[in-house]
């Protein structure tokens, strides 16, 4: 695995074999937390609808 | 190119010199209404960096941005990888690239909507798959005392979707450098190009 390094002052790019030491830290890294699932409720509220519309809509 | 030599320069009507150039190559400019600018870089405009093809690499670093720099604009256009990892962007200081103590998070929307989550390992901004390509910018500024905050619009082009993020992260010490790279660290750029913006 390689990096691209680019000095932004003189333009200059090179190509850079990660270090074992860059390995370790990109296995190390914590995947992102998933977002917390939306209860019914907040779904409802998302949706804009209100619980009397809602209800027409359903025919309820 | 000629090159004129000398340590002052003056308009007759000013009482002071307007330009002192020094020996280690800084210049005191005095305006005739009295603001005077010292350094060696004239701050305050936009510098663009370098356009890098986003086509290999599992990561691509801008270094040497300097301690000036207030707001750095990072712009991906028709960016891709490999993978399904989502991409990240980390600060770096002259102790190296931070990868830990981020607060990060985003959303998506488009035909249909969510959230990408939240990440410690630095700044997210796009829910990506193997085949995405990613149009459109991060902005990372600088708050005070090496806290920078982040914030993103970018488009996942292929299939319409718009992804948003924001977040924080203190450094200890001055930026000088950011990585762009993905959360597992192996998927590989393989499409489009990249570039900052930076100014202070």
């Amino acid at each position: 695995m390689d990096r691209i390094e680019v000095n932004v002052i003189t333009g200059e790019q090179v190509t850079i074999p990660l270090t074992a030491e860059e390995i370790l830290e990109i296995q190390s890294r914590p995947t992102p937390k998933p977002p917390v699932p939306l209860t019914p409720a907040e779904k409802l509220a998302a949706s804009g609808l209100t619980v009397a519309e809602l209800k027409a809509l359903l025919g309820l | 190119m000629s090159t004129l030599s000398t340590t002052n320069l003056k308009n007759p009507s000013s009482g002071s010199n307007n330009i002192v150039l020094a020996a280690d190559g800084s210049a005191t400019i005095t305006t005739l209404t009295g603001t005077t600018i010292t350094g060696t870089s004239v701050r305050g405009g936009i510098t663009s960096g370098t356009v890098v093809a986003s086509t290999s690499g599992t990561s691509i670093d801008f270094t040497s941005i300097p301690s000036y720099v207030k707001r750095i604009t990072v712009m991906f256009n028709e960016v891709s990888t490999n993978g399904s990892s989502v991409p990240l962007i980390q600060l770096g200081t002259s102790g190296g690239v931070v990868s830990t103590g981020y607060i990060s998070s985003g959303g998506f929307c488009g035909p249909a909507s969510g959230t990408l989550g939240s990440s410690t390992a630095g700044f997210i901004w796009q829910l990506p798959n193997s085949y995405s390509t990613m149009t459109g910018h991060v902005i990372i500024t600088l708050v005070g005392s090496n806290l920078w905050i982040y914030s993103s619009t970018v488009a996942r082009t292929n299939d319409n979707y718009a992804m948003m993020g924001g977040g924080t992260k203190t450094l200890s010490g001055t930026l000088d450098c950011l990585r762009i790279t993905t959360v597992n660290g192996t998927d590989t750029f393989d499409a489009g190009s990249i570039n900052i913006l930076y100014e202070g």
